[in-house]
């Protein structure tokens, strides 16, 4: 059964693996999974995806080792901490990897979306791809505006009052929705456990469903990579058209064969974009480079946690009329969206945001066109990067107030 | 009704059973603070105000249960004492109808500011600059003689 997969000097392995294979199927899953082809040139910008899933899980494991001694209650929280950091030097190692890991994720998803906007990769067929992509982008942000919560410290505190506050601007149900999170009229213990509980179940429920059917649509639809795999452009067609079925489909060794069909043929030159010019294998050509990126990434949260640790403030008080609230720097552009507003526009701190994201979720459905290249599609990368550009000046308008205070 | 459309409409039936056993206690008690406050309604002396200066407001803080469930320890929270030159008392919370953050008195502005996103209200609480939609809240609260009493309780929602 495998004997394409091994060489007959491995015999008894290849007996052992058709074994559990003809019981499984987890061998042709996994060789299926190692060996697919993959684009060959961008590679590198390509192991963003694999770096956000290493940081993820980065994540998970700090996340469950902190639950073996943080206290989620606003009387034992910050103590928690607190011990943690005057006794404890490897858990102080954990909740700074937990801290600066976040941090990390945040930018590199950042910059897989940006590959993937750039590169066109959310087009037909890949518009859930994409949309899977987005409601993973605002879960991390929820776990990281949830997480920051925890430590109970002045910040935690601060970041609660004002992050359960802003659902209130919702008409008609707003107020509701902040007493359910806050489990009364003002931040205390309830808001603590809520919170916590979003943090560690709820969210991360629907975050690892999402990552399953992210990485089974990614597998689905196969990597197809940007324009630069390709010869020419939809709109400026090579001269010469040659045989997609003699364009290299794998390297070596070929264990599983893609079915060659042009992926989705809706004109007449799709035969050009059936596969990329080059492909190599995912395992080991990929995975070097993921792997590698992947590691750059670790030795930063790994050297951040060690050098700087996770700080924790002084324990939560509401009673302060010196302490000033600073947000978390990827929630900078909402907080400086939120100094630019005048009251009476004052909802405009929810439909900016939800505009934003309705305006993400539609990008496969409104940019329908079969074109990659983003120099050829200016109509959507040139608003794109000025919105950009707006969340960027935004950023550094609302770091600029809050280094002068 | 056939066999086949029964075990439809009942397997539909059964889902229905079985997810209302998991709604109803799980909503209800999600959404229980929208029905019953938990916090004991108090009083608590702030202190003698006869000689806070007049028109400049000075920090009380006091102790108020915030009891959502069980019994944790009181928090402390911070009445700004307004002595007006009519005679009138304010006690004024310092908490933003912005985003909620503390507001300060600032004696060279001569306006409580709001540090987060630079709200401003003037000496009688009203909301006079920044994004804060309505006047700065007030502690419920009494004179006993020279002593000012307030309660868990702001004069209005915010």
């Amino acid at each position: 059964m495998l004997k394409a997969y091994l060489p007959d000097r491995r015999r008894i392995q290849r007996q052992v693996l058709d074994w559990i294979e003809e019981r499984t199927g987890l061998v042709e899953l996994l060789y299926k999974g190692l060996y697919e082809a993959v684009p060959k040139r961008g590679a590198w910008a390509y192991a963003l995806g694999s770096a956000t899933l290493v940081l993820i899980l980065n994540q998970l494991i700090t996340g469950i080792v902190l639950t073996t001694i943080y206290v989620p209650s606003t009387t034992e929280a910050w103590a928690s901490l607190e011990y943690i950091k005057k006794h404890d030097e490897f858990a102080q190692i954990v909740r700074g990897m937990h801290l600066y890991g976040a941090y990390v994720l945040l930018f590199v998803i950042g910059m897989h979306m940006f590959r993937t906007f750039i590169s066109g990769s959310y087009k037909r067929p890949r518009e859930l791809n994409w949309v899977t992509g987005v409601l993973l982008l605002l879960l991390v942000l929820g776990m990281a505006i949830t997480g920051a919560f925890l430590p109970w410290d002045t910040a935690a505190y601060w970041t609660a009052v004002v992050t359960t506050n802003i659902p209130s601007y919702t008409p008609v149900i707003g107020h509701a929705i902040r007493a359910i999170w806050r489990g009364g009229n003002f931040v205390g213990p309830m808001t603590l456990v809520r919170t916590y509980g979003l943090h560690i179940w709820v969210i991360p429920s629907m975050l690892f469903a999402l990552i399953g059917a992210h990485l089974y649509l990614l597998r689905r639809h196969g990597e197809f990579g940007s324009h630069v795999n390709y010869r020419g452009s939809y709109r400026n067609p090579p001269d010469v058209v040659e045989d997609v079925a003699e364009r290299p489909q794998r390297v070596e060794p070929p264990a599983v064969h893609r079915e060659l069909e042009p992926p989705y043929p809706a004109l007449p030159t799709d035969d050009l974009w059936a596969a990329p010019l080059e492909v190599e294998d995912f395992y080991p050509s990929q995975t070097f480079k993921d792997g590698l990126v992947s590691l750059v990434l670790m030795a930063v949260v790994f050297g951040l946690a060690i050098s700087y640790g996770a700080p924790l403030e002084q324990l939560a008080t509401p009673g302060t009329v010196t302490y000033t609230p600073v947000p978390e720097w990827f929630y900078l552009p909402l907080d400086q969206l939120l100094v630019l507003t005048p009251s009476y526009l004052i909802s405009m701190v929810l439909w900016v945001p939800l505009a934003g994201v309705l305006l993400l979720l539609g990008l496969p459905f409104f940019d329908r066109d079969a074109e990659r290249n983003p120099l050829e599609r200016p109509a959507i990368v040139v608003p794109a990067m000025l919105i950009l550009v707006f969340l960027l000046a935004l950023t550094a308008l609302g770091s600029g107030r809050l280094f002068n205070l | 009704m056939t066999r086949r459309r029964f075990e439809v409409l009942a397997t539909q039936a059964i889902g229905a059973v079985i997810g209302c056993m998991f709604a109803v206690p799980v909503v209800g008690w999600l959404i229980d603070p929208l029905f019953r406050s938990r916090a004991p309604q108090v009083w608590r002396r702030v202190g003698d105000v006869s000689r806070v200066p007049y028109e400049s407001p000075t920090v009380f803080e006091v102790s108020f249960p915030v009891q959502q469930s069980w019994k944790v320890p009181e928090s402390k929270y911070v009445v700004y004492v307004v002595r007006h030159r009519d005679g009138g008392i304010d006690a004024f919370s310092n908490i933003c109808t912005h985003m909620q953050c503390p507001v300060r008195w600032e004696p060279p502005l001569g306006e409580f500011l709001c540090p987060c996103h630079g709200g401003l209200y003037n000496l009688s609480g009203v909301n006079v600059g920044g994004p804060p939609p309505k006047p700065l809240p007030k502690w419920k609260s009494r004179m006993r003689g020279p002593t000012l009493y307030v309660r868990n309780q702001l004069n209005e929602s915010i």
